[in-house]
């Protein structure tokens, strides 16, 4: 295989493995706005906040599974907690308000990880022991094989979720027309939290796998939801499938424009993700994979 | 299963819009409620299911129902139908009447083919988005819908708004063959005349109050109706 | 006390002479705060008009606002421009931006919107390092402190907190215009629903991206008087966290009202300056719990408390008058 096509392949893979952390996030993101309508900008932190717990329960001598599921169930916590205490009265207010609570959800957790773990430099335990694989002259290391195997699982679990269960079913009744989904005795409020609750384990799990490979500060996820948005945005916001489409697109968008693209170089990597997500929505405002959602009057 | 309300108001936010209403619905009764839009008939039908603030007595044989929640009024039997018929317009016909089902598959089976009897257009629609069907398509799927709770008491909100005139007369032989299997009707519709064909009980809402009641045809006879109705564009 | 139109003319020129003379009355160290709060003020006005009025929900106004400010600090910086240019350079450079994104931008609304908005907030800083010549790049850029006139005797500080007030003065003259009587109703129908301002002949999207272009103005005037005032600029100060600040002020002061911006303006630099002895991250900390209470609590800002007064005020004296009636009335 020539030198330059291994190059290339060995972009996309990157871009693949990066994608897939991109489309996990954005999964978070069209599960939260798939139900209640909300596009919840405070995910990153508060899987952050769970990424440091499970941190701190492993350096405490919890075992990491352990630790991990502690987190994640915390998530869930905490996602619901947020829908039910801050969420829920916003329903019927304008648009802005819930945006608003979400950026100011933003800053709270982000600044309570900064005040409970002050300074730098944690490191979090590797989840698979670091090994690579190589096919063709590409190299694939076994975290991203993890990461894009819980990315596989979470489309599939999400996918029979909301069509064969009778939850799930129930859920998309909910946030199709909730108004009416009273007069068949669903409870739409109940829906809606659970709905947070499970998008916020969704983006914990995005940064837990994300957490081995980089140091732990308190700015590591908003890129990753900078990225999930992009991706989300470009798949379609309701669709779980077009999340991971997107993710990938964005992550492989990233590195090829970074590497073959010498104006964006890499500091400017991240507007190529944004400005192919700026372009993709003047032609397709409700994205790639997205549909028109009928405005009611 | 009978239906006694008695003393009931209802209304939004601070205002009450509907006074004094008392109404009985037998099993197999249809009972007809007319009145000029606005009157309240709606306010009515969305107390009773639980979803307005509400106060007086509603008994679904002998059990106390004014402070039971939406979702346990549902449970007991009692069905809302609301205007504009409230379907699934982005999940499939199918979908819209599997996600009224918590129980078995056997029992929502049965459910099924017995909807599918009565509306079979919805057979031939099964896998498309409700949103796509035709008004009357629509309130077919509605109304199956309503039957996959197993209803003991029915209220149906203008069902046959935006209708054609020969759908309206097909639909309304189905409510009457729905009330023949026990299942009392609890029916608003602006067009008085076929209601009154099928209802074995009329009430006549002004202003928020019963002004009227009784048998269709002493109803009809009284020119109360006229009064009514023309008195509300005030 | 009934409010009409010449009272709060005179109201307001009074407001305006007397924050004039400010320099006179204050100590210098607090105009320089001041003159910051102005500045903040300014650019939050913009977002008066777009997302307070017109709905439109823009995180990407630090680009406005820093364009303006690069654009100021680059003429000063080469003393190409005296400061009035070099500020209406500012004006326009942040109006033509707005233009030229808000065209194919505010075809998206909500939530695509705000993330296409952010996408130039997030673009903007990392591309000025790439013109490290004119700009500075990460070092930044050195601006010469500007001084009026040598007879008027103004220190540095003293002329550019007088200079800002003329500006936001100006910008407000320009808010208050495009925001009265049909303009601002057609801005509020908007907000509310564009398909049925639209089913009522409101050209949605022109008033959309005038209103979008006028913001973008404000930013851009504030970003150069933020240059000129600061003395210093570089890339960080105008990323994508700057726009919770503008939308703090927005939501703080009241964010369908012109005087809300200001108000607004002034929270923002209260806060760190009441938490000064507080670290940055309690900072951040509280912005983000106030953002939270307001829109639960105040969620019409500050301004809104005048009206809530009033309502108060005027319930009590009507139970007054009604008590007074009740003995006077007595055969």
């Amino acid at each position: 295989m020539p030198a330059e096509l291994q190059v290339f392949l060995q972009q996309v893979v990157d871009g693949i493995a990066n994608g897939s952390l991109y489309a996990a996030m954005a999964v978070a993101i069209v599960l939260v706005h798939r139900t209640t309508g909300v596009v919840n900008f405070a995910l990153g932190e508060m899987a952050l906040l769970c990424i440091f717990l499970a941190w701190q329960l492993a350096a405490w001598g919890a075992p990491l599974p352990l630790a991990i599921i502690a987190a994640l169930a915390f998530a869930f916590v905490l996602g619901a907690g947020i829908e039910r205490v801050l969420m829920r009265p916003l329903r019927n207010k304008p648009p802005l308000a819930s945006a608003v609570v979400a950026l100011g959800v933003f800053l709270v957790l982000n600044q309570i990880c900064a005040l409970i773990w002050p300074g730098a430099q944690r490191e979090f335990p590797a989840l698979v022991p670091a090994l690579n694989f190589e096919l063709a002259g590409v190299r694939v290391g076994s975290e991203t094989l993890l990461l894009i195997a819980v990315l596989a699982g979470q489309a599939a679990a999400l996918w029979w979720f909301f069509r064969h269960t009778r939850l799930g079913l129930r859920m998309r009744a909910a946030s199709d027309n909730p108004e009416s989904a009273v007069y068949i005795g669903i409870e739409p409020n109940r829906l809606f939290t659970l709905g947070w609750g499970l998008s916020a384990i969704f983006a914990a799990m995005a940064g837990i796998l994300l957490a081995p490979s980089i140091l732990l500060t308190t700015g590591m996820m908003f890129p990753i939801l900078i990225y999930g948005l992009c991706a989300a945005t470009l798949g379609g916001l309701n669709n779980p499938f077009g999340a991971i489409a997107g993710g990938i697109l964005v992550g492989v968008t990233e590195n090829l424009a970074s590497t073959y693209l010498p104006f964006i170089g890499s500091d400017l990597r991240i507007a190529a993700p944004l400005i192919l997500v700026f372009i993709a929505l003047l032609f397709r405002p409700h994205g790639l994979f997205g549909t028109v959602q009928a405005e009611r009057v | 299963m009978r239906l006694v309300v008695s003393d009931l108001s209802a209304g939004y936010g601070n205002s009450r819009v509907v006074h004094d209403i008392a109404l009985t619905v037998g099993p197999g009764e249809i009972v007809a409620l007319l009145g000029a839009n606005g009157a309240g008939k709606t306010t009515i039908l969305r107390a009773l299911s639980g979803i307005i603030p509400r106060a007086g007595s509603v008994l679904l044989d002998d059990r106390e129902m004014i402070d039971v929640s939406a979702r346990d009024i549902v449970r007991a039997g009692v069905i809302h139908v609301p205007q504009g018929r409230g379907t699934f317009g982005g999940l499939t016909v199918g979908e819209n009447l599997s996600a009224t089902q918590t129980g078995s598959a056997a029992r929502e089976h049965a459910l099924r083919d017995k909807a599918c009897r009565l509306f079979p257009i919805l057979r031939e629609r099964w896998t498309q988005p409700a949103g796509e069907l035709s008004g009357g398509e629509q309130q077919m799927l509605a109304v199956a819908r309503a039957l996959m709770l197993e209803p003991r008491i029915l209220m149906l909100d203008e069902p046959s708004l935006g209708l054609a005139p020969l759908i309206r007369i097909e639909l309304f032989e189905t409510i009457r063959a729905i009330a023949a299997d026990g299942i009392g009707v609890l029916l608003i519709e602006q067009n008085a005349d076929l209601s009154l064909k099928i209802a074995s009980q009329a009430l006549l809402l002004s202003h928020g109050r019963i002004v009227a009641s009784g048998r269709p045809d002493e109803i009809a006879g009284s020119g109360t109706i006229e009064e009514a109705y023309l008195n509300h564009a005030g | 006390m009934t409010l009409n139109n010449k009272t709060i003319a005179m109201l307001l020129a009074a407001a305006f002479l007397l924050a004039l003379a400010a320099p006179w009355l204050i100590p210098q160290y607090r105009i320089d705060r001041l003159t910051l709060a102005l500045i903040y003020g300014a650019a939050t006005i913009g977002l008066v008009i777009i997302t307070g009025r017109a709905g439109q929900l823009s995180i990407g106004h630090s680009a406005f606002f820093g364009l303006g400010a690069y654009t100021t600090g680059i003429l000063l910086a080469r003393d190409i421009m005296p400061l009035p240019l070099a500020l209406l350079a500012a004006a326009l450079a942040g109006g033509v931006l707005g233009l030229v994104f808000g065209k194919p931008a505010l075809k998206l609304r909500g939530f695509q919107l705000a993330i296409v908005t952010a996408a130039l907030a997030i673009v903007f800083p990392l591309l000025l390092p790439r013109f490290s010549n004119l700009t500075g790049g990460h070092a930044g850029l050195a601006i010469p402190p500007q001084f009026a006139p040598e007879s008027w005797g103004l220190s540095s500080v003293s002329w550019m907190y007088m200079v800002t007030v003329v500006v936001v003065g100006m910008l407000v003259f320009v808010a208050w215009a495009v925001t009265r009587n049909r303009l601002g109703r057609a801005l509020d129908a908007i907000r509310l629903s564009e398909l049925t301002a639209r089913s009522m002949g409101i050209d949605v999207a022109g008033y959309k991206l005038a209103a979008f272009t006028v913001s973008a103005i404000c930013a851009g005037s504030a970003g150069g008087l933020y240059a000129a005032a600061i003395g210093f600029i570089a890339p960080e100060a105008f990323g994508l966290l700057i726009n919770l600040t503008f939308l703090a002020a927005l939501m703080v002061g009241g964010s369908r009202v012109i005087a809300g911006a200001l108000i607004g303006g002034l929270f923002v630099q209260l806060v760190p300056e009441v938490a000064a002895g507080l670290s940055q991250a309690w900072t951040q900390l509280l912005f983000g719990a106030i953002l939270i209470v307001v829109v639960f609590f105040l969620p019409g800002g500050l301004v809104s408390l005048i009206s809530i007064m009033q309502r108060k005020v005027s319930r009590s004296t009507e139970a007054a008058a009604a008590t007074s009636a009740d003995t006077t009335d007595s055969d």
